[in-house]
């Protein structure tokens, strides 16, 4: 099905769901009986007349403008956001970040994993990798079989969970890839009904990282690129998938160059300084030779993000500012 | 801090008159369930009065109620409640205009909850990848990810360009 096809399906198919007049007299019960518990009683009566006239549209037109101008008194400031991502990366006194071991949580603390694709090899979490593969291409790269995985693992699993080959992609077969080392990249791959169906997994945490070349040096970038491509934010957004060519050779191998000496810095601090409210970005996609496409995340302020890794690279300036202003539409 | 209302219940009502046709379709994607559905709304905006946080704006209020219930969503089928509810077939019918209607929220609704969460607030609320990401309070790259995954589980093309 088209995508434009299943958005207006669909939005058709939950238009028609709609809930019962009685969610809002069982609500006003609940409120009811909430307020019952809380104040005193004479009160009670009092507030609760109000509510239930107020929400079966009995009340006053001046009660109404009362109610209403008193609920717009209350709605400024403060919110109250879920607990923030954990992110305990770390600068050290060379410089360099370190970037902690990603581990399922102990669940009788009540945390609950943040989910993303993952599967557990040589007791180490690789997530879903930026690098992506076309399933035609997967084939020709696999190389030898790591494994199995098991499934297992969802949102409320805990460290228990946390065997060799758990994940949460169901099972599936796992190999190494053709020149890339599998303490850094594995793939899932299996077929079905004739149809290839594959990912790459990373492991980019439990690292400290000292320039662009403890990430970026993994990928092997230099001399391998084909072909590049490059997407507005407002494209990467909405999902429009709308890329350009780039044509400036030379502004891109400065640019990967400048990459793998750049210096890494904590995403902790710029993401709550707002890094990520800013829409001055750029996406990059870089096509290998072995047909493996690597996505980029360029921030106006002359940094790069990759992937999960919780960690932004700061490039060179000059190397940086060629590419981004080569990135025209 | 001053609370937001000295008649609990009234701004929560007219909250209602916006928003509960908008969560109650959240939850029922969710949880699969027309009764569970409702219960979910309802405890969502006694949350409301609860917490009573302050808004900015409408959108700031909406995307508060939308992440309450999505996690309230995640915590009752995390902790096994209602599990029978899981098994769609078992589910009490769900009141749609037609079979073709059905069968494409069976779909969605079959979905691991991380990818229905974001398909649905992408296809059906229209927020960019940046809105959701601020919404749940994951990663931008997250929320790619899991619209990218989700689109494969339901087999969806992407008009005039490679779908990966």
């Amino acid at each position: 099905m088209k995508e434009d096809q299943f958005r207006t399906l669909y939005k058709k198919a939950v238009d028609s769901m709609k809930p019962g007049e009685e969610m809002k007299k069982e609500l006003i019960d609940k409120l009811e009986q909430q307020q019952e518990r809380k104040r005193p009683r004479k009160t009670v009566y009092i507030a609760a007349s109000i509510v239930l006239a107020a929400g079966i549209g009995l009340a006053a037109p001046n009660i109404w403008q009362q109610l209403n101008g008193q609920s717009t008194q209350g709605q400024i400031a403060q919110v109250t956001p879920g607990p923030s991502q954990p992110d305990n990366s770390g600068t050290n006194a060379s410089g360099s970040i370190v970037i902690p071991k990603l581990e399922l949580p102990d669940t009788k603390s009540g945390v609950m994993a943040d989910m993303i694709a993952l599967v557990v090899y040589k007791d180490n979490i690789y997530t879903q990798s930026a690098t992506r593969i076309n399933a035609a291409d997967a084939a020709a790269l696999r190389g030898d079989k790591l494994g199995r995985t098991t499934g297992g693992i969802d949102e409320w699993s805990g460290k228990d969970k946390y065997i060799e080959l758990a994940s949460n992609i169901g099972e599936t077969d796992i190999y190494s890839i053709k020149g890339y080392d599998s303490n850094f990249l594995i793939m899932s791959y299996s077929e079905i009904n004739g149809e290839v169906f594959a990912e790459l997994y990373e492991h980019t945490n439990g690292i400290t990282v000292n320039s662009g070349d403890d990430l970026f040096g993994k990928l092997n970038l230099e001399g391998r690129i084909t072909s590049a491509q490059w997407e507005s934010f407002d494209s990467w957004n909405n999902g429009q998938q709308q890329y350009t060519p780039l044509a400036d050779d030379e502004a891109l191998n400065g640019f990967v160059k400048a990459l793998q000496t750049a210096k890494p810095l904590a995403a902790e601090s710029l993401t709550a300084q707002g890094i990520y409210d800013s829409e001055d970005r750029k996406v990059l996609y870089l096509q290998l030779e072995d047909n493996a496409r690597v996505e980029l995340t360029l921030f106006g302020e002359g940094l790069v993000h990759y992937g999960q890794a919780p960690v932004f690279f700061e490039v060179e300036s000059g190397a940086f500012q060629q590419l981004w202003d080569s990135m025209k539409p | 801090m001053q609370r937001s209302m000295t008649r609990p219940g009234n701004h929560v009502i007219k909250s209602y008159e916006i928003y509960a046709d908008m969560l109650f379709r959240i939850a029922l994607v969710h949880l699969g369930s027309r009764q569970d559905a409702e219960e979910a709304t309802q405890d969502t905006f006694i949350k409301l009065i609860e917490k009573a946080p302050k808004f900015i704006d409408a959108e700031h209020q909406k995307a508060w109620l939308i992440r309450v219930i999505t996690n309230h969503c995640k915590t009752l089928l995390g902790r096994g409640w209602r599990k029978r509810e899981v098994k769609l077939e078992n589910a009490e019918p769900i009141a749609v205009d037609t079979p073709e209607d059905l069968a494409l929220l069976q779909l969605v609704m079959a979905m691991p909850m991380k990818y229905k969460t974001v398909i649905h607030l992408y296809y059906y609320e229209d927020y960019p990848i940046q809105e959701i990401s601020k919404i749940l309070q994951i990663s931008q790259s997250a929320v790619k990810m899991r619209l990218q995954r989700g689109r494969q589980l339901l087999k969806l093309e992407l008009e005039g360009v490679e779908s990966q």
